[in-house]
């Protein structure tokens, strides 16, 4: 088997293969690898899509251009782009169909982030195909019953997930959720570790390699104020208390203000949030999918969002309590325990 | 010295920019909105201020570390590029709009630009104030004739500038714009912008990828010679009956095609036009991320039913306006030259 191949497998609902053929440096900075480790299965041979990583050389012909770089033809998108010293160019085809290759090529820089600009992303849309909602947010389980923390960055969704642990709940992610007909599945990536959220039960569990790693990029920080986040894989930290799916009981919406206030709200409203709230963690891949919506506005491309919401309504329970949080903007223990409380 | 300038929009929509000072020459190409300038207006739809401020951002709720957001306000600090700047908007949603923007964009690129940004910021509330009036302000060209508009919506690089030119020098048409026109009802309402900029290229360049160093120095001179009047050799279209849409796109194929779109997507094709506007780019000033779009998101997240998030008022007013205008797209090839021009002509001829 070819060792730069490698196959995941979400919950069984969507596969998909990485070939990995860029170079030393890309590899070494790349964040890929470790981002979907946990889904890592054995070969599949019929991926829901199969994602290219390294150089190649774009089939754009006959395709319209779109703002001098976005080049758009049926069931195919290609461009070059960057955001700040990270440069990419990636081409996309067979996306309206079963079929999907997606080939991309990145500078080191870009390596680090291409998982949430163009995988993640992906992944939603694949998902959605499949009927089921990606959430931002993170989750916890006790009992079999799942409790969901809904925010954007800012909200405390991490620190509340690691709270919880602390208090004996179990990890299901901390960044992604999928719901699925009234469950909430895992999404295990990798934990963003800061000073801030380095509670007990990481730093506890935390392996040599990871604390030294974290401890050297703090000293970085201090020195040159260039801060690379520590990454750690949560099998590392919560070994024994991982799960994977449970019915989804409660829901909280975190939002940033003043001070603490909770208030119940409907699935509706939740709904409204959830949507712009995906919309917002979705750049640049968004501006794509619109490019690509403004050529072909009947597309299941252009379609997406309107059945991402519907995908929302289906698969949340009607008995699934809601409420809207309120919490300050210096999320701490205490925040914690007043949600709790709550 | 602070530096006042009035707006009317076909007395539609006004509005009033202040600042703390003026550019000089560079205004002349910096103001974008020159055409519509007045002496005075009373109770301006916007007010934008442009320099330092402090804003009122208490009792705010925050989105992604960086957007303040309450009723009907927004606030943030941001950066991109070359470029930094901070902005307040109260009436973000309703009511009469003020934009506080305190800005500053590094290097040569933004030298004839310095209030880029702050511009693309006015013209997306300008959108958003004449869409609940019931306007559509369409990023497309627009041309007229004995008060007959053809509508030329494209993306980027679609050569709409350069059509307008052609069917203005060779075609005996008046100017309704070249980036952005107003639908209202059955007609169109001129929106021209960077009129000297575009008065030159009219009258002295091929075409707008004709743009080398010895244009530019004759730009210069040809603004100099003309800095104290306001008037340009282009003559600006009455309001005009829609007689013709036609959606231009850009292609890497040799052949020149047209055909028939539907009512419906021509619809959702005009509003996702719009939005990938918020994209603003400019050449070297590495700004590729659409920061209104970010912010009308950001605003959709804390309330996801306001006006703001919806925006279900552009379908009913597109469609009311469109409904009985015959609509097609046409492909063009990479380069543009006459013979595209030529087959645009003679295409809209066929039809009369």
């Amino acid at each position: 088997m070819d060792k730069n191949e490698k196959s995941y497998n979400i919950h069984g609902i969507l596969r998909f293969k990485i070939i990995n053929r860029s170079n030393f440096l890309n590899r070494l900075f790349g964040t890929v690898n470790l981002e979907y480790k946990n889904f890592e299965t054995e070969r599949v041979n019929d991926p829901d899509f199969t994602i290219y990583l390294g150089d190649f050389t774009p089939s754009n012909q006959e395709c319209r251009i779109l703002d001098n770089h976005y080049y758009v033809k049926e069931d195919y998108f290609y461009c070059r782009d960057s955001y700040k010293a990270a440069r990419w160019g990636f081409e996309i085809s067979g996306f309206e169909s079963e079929d999907t290759k997606i080939r991309i090529y990145t500078n080191s820089f870009a390596s680090m982030i291409i998982s949430g600009f163009l995988i993640d992303p992906l992944i939603n849309f694949k998902l959605a195909e499949k009927g089921c909602a990606l959430v931002h947010g993170s989750c916890v389980s006790k009992d079999n019953h799942a409790y969901l923390f809904t925010a954007q960055g800012g909200g405390g969704k991490t620190s509340t997930a690691l709270y919880a642990v602390e208090r004996g709940f179990n990890f299901m992610g901390d960044n992604f959720t999928i719901l699925d007909k009234g469950y909430a599945l895992s999404f295990l990536s990798p934990l963003n570790i800061f000073s801030f959220n380095l509670v007990p039960v990481v730093k506890k569990n935390m392996k040599i390699k990871s604390k030294a790693e974290f401890h050297l990029k703090n000293i970085l920080y201090k020195m040159t104020g260039l801060r690379i986040v520590t990454k750690i894989d949560v099998k590392e930290i919560f070994t024994n208390s991982l799960n994977d799916k449970s019915k989804l009981k409660t829901i909280f919406l975190l939002i940033p203000k003043g001070k603490f206030g909770i208030v119940e709200i409907d699935k509706e409203e939740l709904i409204g949030h959830m949507v712009a709230n995906m919309k917002l963690d979705s750049f640049p891949f968004l501006k794509y999918m619109m490019m690509y919506s403004y050529v072909f506005p009947e597309s299941r491309m252009a379609t997406h969002w309107d059945r991402y919401e519907e995908n929302l309504r289906r698969n949340l329970s009607d008995h699934v309590t809601i409420y809207r949080v309120e919490v300050p903007q210096r999320y701490d223990i205490n925040t914690f325990e007043e949600i709790w409380g709550g | 010295m602070i530096q006042t300038l009035n707006y009317n929009l076909h007395n539609i929509l006004k509005f009033k920019i202040t600042r703390d000072r003026g550019h000089g020459l560079r205004d002349l190409i910096n103001l974008k909105f020159s055409f519509f300038e007045v002496e005075e207006v009373d109770n301006p739809d916007i007010t934008l201020n442009i320099g330092k401020f402090t804003p009122s951002n208490k009792n705010c709720y925050l989105v992604d570390h960086k957007y303040y957001i309450k009723e009907n306000y927004f606030y943030c600090k941001d950066s991109e590029g070359k470029a930094k700047w901070e902005v307040e908007i109260s009436g973000f949603e309703d009511g009469e709009t003020t934009i506080n923007f305190n800005g500053r964009i590094k290097g040569f690129q933004s030298f004839m630009n310095p209030d880029f940004i702050v511009q693309n910021l006015l013209i997306r509330l300008i959108e958003y104030k004449l869409s609940k009036k019931g306007y559509f302000l369409a990023h497309s060209a627009g041309i007229s004739k004995n008060k007959q508009a053809y509508i030329l919506p494209g993306r980027g690089g679609t050569f709409k500038t350069s059509l307008c030119m052609d069917f203005i020098r060779r075609g005996g048409f008046e100017f309704l714009g070249d980036d952005r026109v107003i639908l209202h009802k059955d007609k169109v309402l001129s929106f021209p912008m960077s009129l000297r900029v575009f008065g030159f290229m009219c009258k002295h360049l091929p075409n707008e990828d004709s743009w080398n160093t010895f244009n530019k120095i004759r730009f210069a001179k040809w603004l100099w010679d003309r800095k104290d009047k306001r008037d340009t050799p282009i003559k600006i279209g009455e309001p005009s009956k829609i007689k013709h849409l036609l959606f231009i796109v850009r292609t890497n194929k040799e052949v020149i095609t047209v055909r028939e779109i539907s009512l419906k997507e021509t619809i959702d094709r005009l509003i996702t036009n719009n939005r990938l506007e918020d994209f603003i780019s400019l050449g070297g000033m590495g700004i590729n991320s659409g920061p209104y779009l970010k912010y009308a998101l950001a605003y959709s997240y804390i309330f996801p039913d306001s006006s703001v998030a919806t925006q279900k008022k552009d379908l009913e007013v597109l469609k009311s306006i469109l409904e009985n205008v015959p609509i097609h797209e046409i492909e063009i090839p990479n380069n543009y030259d006459l013979n595209v021009f030529n087959e645009l002509h003679r295409f809209t001829q066929s039809l009369e």
